[in-house]
């Protein structure tokens, strides 16, 4: 009851002085605008960043020998059972798949460049690698046993060759000597992961382990529907008495730098909150102040009619939360708009080159998380209590009499 | 026939900047109110009849002596038991109407048994009739500026006695009033004394004021030098 009516004198006592509360208002807004669209393109970047480590052949998990981080060749390979099948639910992997990866040189007529030649199930591969998202000139490899080669766009054009034609990739095979392999290009791909095509070549795996004498896959990768079930995929794979020798790490343990600015992300979201909010706190607390001292006399008729302190200090936090929840409401509504209005994404192709160095795309699409509006929403309601304290605690220091004949 | 004492005050003084320039506004003041009377206080500025009425609204707390309001003794109370003695026991009008601006007629006289707690039904019902018995029932809908000063100081009355307090404070009522209006407002006062029992205590310069009041009280330099009855 009597909250209802400290709501009522709260809202009605915003609509007094509508023009100072309007700019208000407007003025959280726009922080608000500001920090949904920020945050859009702050978790757009996390989020392409985590998808597309994953999908840069790490998956969410992977077995590989210890020692293959920083000797990549055949001799920490490993055999795999062929009935062999991760115990994991088919409801929560995308797929899986074991890849032999191994550093080679590629020449072609005119040019000579090193790059890491997988030998991959391209079907598998289309699922669980950024293949899936490659646009693909020419063929794709038909099977595990393909001999042709799927080259990426720039490395077809630093090599100066093109679909058809034929190169010479050198790699090290079972026995530790470099074997020459020759392949007939079957097609280009174009990835819109800036840098992959630049150094990963795709090959059957079988007709590579044919080629380098040998039945070993360097690499288990297992991708899952979502993160959530990352954890126990991983438990799963480390308790296979097959791979006791074996490392069984996650997407962040394999880069530890991206997982970094992933949650980076999140660091930066909640700066950009603060600093945008302690500029907002301090009009809220100035036009809170004027509020209190403009009503003074009313403030202290208020309490020789009987009504407490407390009750005082909750009608102007209310009058802080109803002027800081229209603003939330109007800026959410107009962030949004806003984002999606860029919903196409923004082409950064300008920067394309710094964006490589740290993994990114060059369309950065906006994606908006429910749960930052639930952040900001509890955030800035939080903030603006602790804002309207100050003016409250100068409402409730005011004595009743001294208020009254003021 | 023996009455209730609504209000007694034992050696009751009031002194303001004890420490560095001591101003004694009541001094060592014996009074008593009992219930039903209208009892007007009177005396020149600074003669200590505000700060009596303040002491007794529990607006002001006294250097010494005690103040006892319908029983309840006012010095040992803290603020909020200070408020509720106050929402629960005791109307106050003020010399500039002070109405709440952004609540209309109806809700100002609402205001105060909203703070009780009373059921929506039950106080609007109180409000209209109140409002009628000061006839302002057709203006209920209105907001404080909307009124005149004589409109605005009836709703003011209306909201002091929606809770039937056992005290009716009124600081220099018809200070803002002309003639008429103050006239209307007395009228009023005196029929709520005399139908409602509604013990009233008013200081005020205005004669007019103090010829509608049963008993007089005159103060002069924190002391009451007369206290009469009319009748």
């Amino acid at each position: 009851m009597k909250l209802k009516l400290l709501l009522q004198l709260a809202s009605r006592n915003l609509w007094r002085h509508r023009r100072r509360n309007g700019l208000l208002m407007a003025s959280i807004a726009f922080g608000v605008v500001g920090i949904i669209f920020a945050s859009s393109f702050i978790r757009s970047f996390q989020g392409s960043l985590q998808v597309d480590i994953i999908a840069a052949l790490n998956g969410h998990v992977k077995v590989l020998a210890e020692e293959y981080r920083d000797d990549p060749s055949l001799e920490h390979g490993f055999e795999l059972e062929e009935a062999w099948r991760p115990d994991v639910p088919s409801e929560e992997m995308l797929g899986w798949t074991a890849r032999l990866v191994l550093p080679a040189v590629v020449m072609s007529e005119r040019e000579t460049r090193g790059l890491q030649l997988v030998g991959v199930d391209p079907q598998v591969e289309l699922a669980i690698s950024f293949l899936g998202e490659s646009e693909i000139q020419g063929d794709q490899l038909e099977g595990p046993a393909d001999g042709k080669l799927l080259l990426g766009a720039d490395l077809a054009k630093r090599l100066q060759t093109d679909i058809g034609r034929r190169v010479v990739v050198i790699a090290e095979g079972s026995d530790g000597q470099s074997r020459e392999i020759g392949y007939r290009i079957a097609g280009l791909y174009r990835s819109p992961q800036a840098g992959v095509e630049r150094f990963i070549a795709f090959t059957g795996v079988e007709n590579l382990q044919r080629h380098l004498d040998t039945s070993s896959f360097t690499e288990i990768s297992l991708r899952l529907i979502d993160d959530e079930y990352e954890f126990l995929a991983k438990q799963s794979l480390a308790r296979e008495d097959a791979f006791a020798e074996l490392n069984v790490m996650d997407w962040r343990e394999l880069n530890p730098q991206i997982a970094q600015m992933v949650e980076l992300a999140d660091f930066a979201f909640y700066i950009w909150f603060i600093i945008l909010w302690t500029a907002l706190a301090f009009g809220l607390v100035n036009a809170l102040l004027t509020s209190v001292f403009e009503r003074i006399r009313e403030i202290g008729m208020l309490r020789t009619l009987g009504m407490r302190p407390s009750s005082i200090l909750v009608q102007i936090v209310l009058e802080s939360q109803i002027v800081i929840l229209y603003g939330l409401v109007l800026g959410m509504l107009v962030g949004t708009g806003i984002v999606f209005c860029f919903r196409e994404g923004i082409d950064l192709a300008d920067f394309g080159q710094g964006l490589e160095v740290i993994g990114l795309r060059t369309l950065l699409v906006p994606d908006l998380d429910w749960m930052d509006y639930v952040r900001i929403t509890g955030l800035s309601l939080f903030l603006g209590f602790i804002a309207s304290l100050y003016p409250a605690w100068r409402a409730l220091r005011l004595r009743p009499l001294v208020a009254l004949q003021s | 026939m023996v009455t209730r004492t609504i209000v007694r005050c034992a050696k009751l003084s009031r002194i303001y900047n004890p420490r560095t320039l001591p101003v004694t506004a009541l001094d060592e003041v014996d009074f008593s109110m009992g219930a039903g009377d209208f009892v007007s206080l009177a005396g020149p500025s600074g003669s200590g009849k505000s700060t009596l009425l303040n002491l007794i609204g529990g607006l002001d707390r006294p250097t010494s002596g005690d103040v006892e309001v319908d029983g309840e003794r006012l010095n040992a109370m803290g603020e909020r038991a200070l408020a509720d003695m106050r929402l629960h026991r005791i109307g106050f009008v003020f010399q500039a109407y002070n109405l709440v601006p952004v609540l209309s007629a109806r809700e100002n006289v609402e205001f105060i048994l909203q703070l009780q707690g009373v059921a929506a039904t039950a106080r609007q019902e109180i409000a209209m009739q109140l409002l009628e018995r000061v006839g302002l029932a057709e203006l209920a809908d209105r907001r404080p500026g909307e009124l005149s000063g004589g409109q605005q100081q009836r709703v003011a009355v209306a909201r002091a006695i929606s809770t039937s307090p056992a005290l009716l404070l009124a600081d220099e009522p018809s200070a803002n009033l002309d003639s008429a209006t103050t006239h209307g407002l007395l009228e009023l006062f005196a029929s709520l004394n005399r139908d409602r029992q509604v013990t009233i205590l008013t200081a005020t310069h205005d004669p007019v004021v103090q010829g509608f009041a049963s008993r007089r009280v005159q103060l002069r330099d924190g002391h009451i030098v007369a206290d009469e009855r009319s009748w």
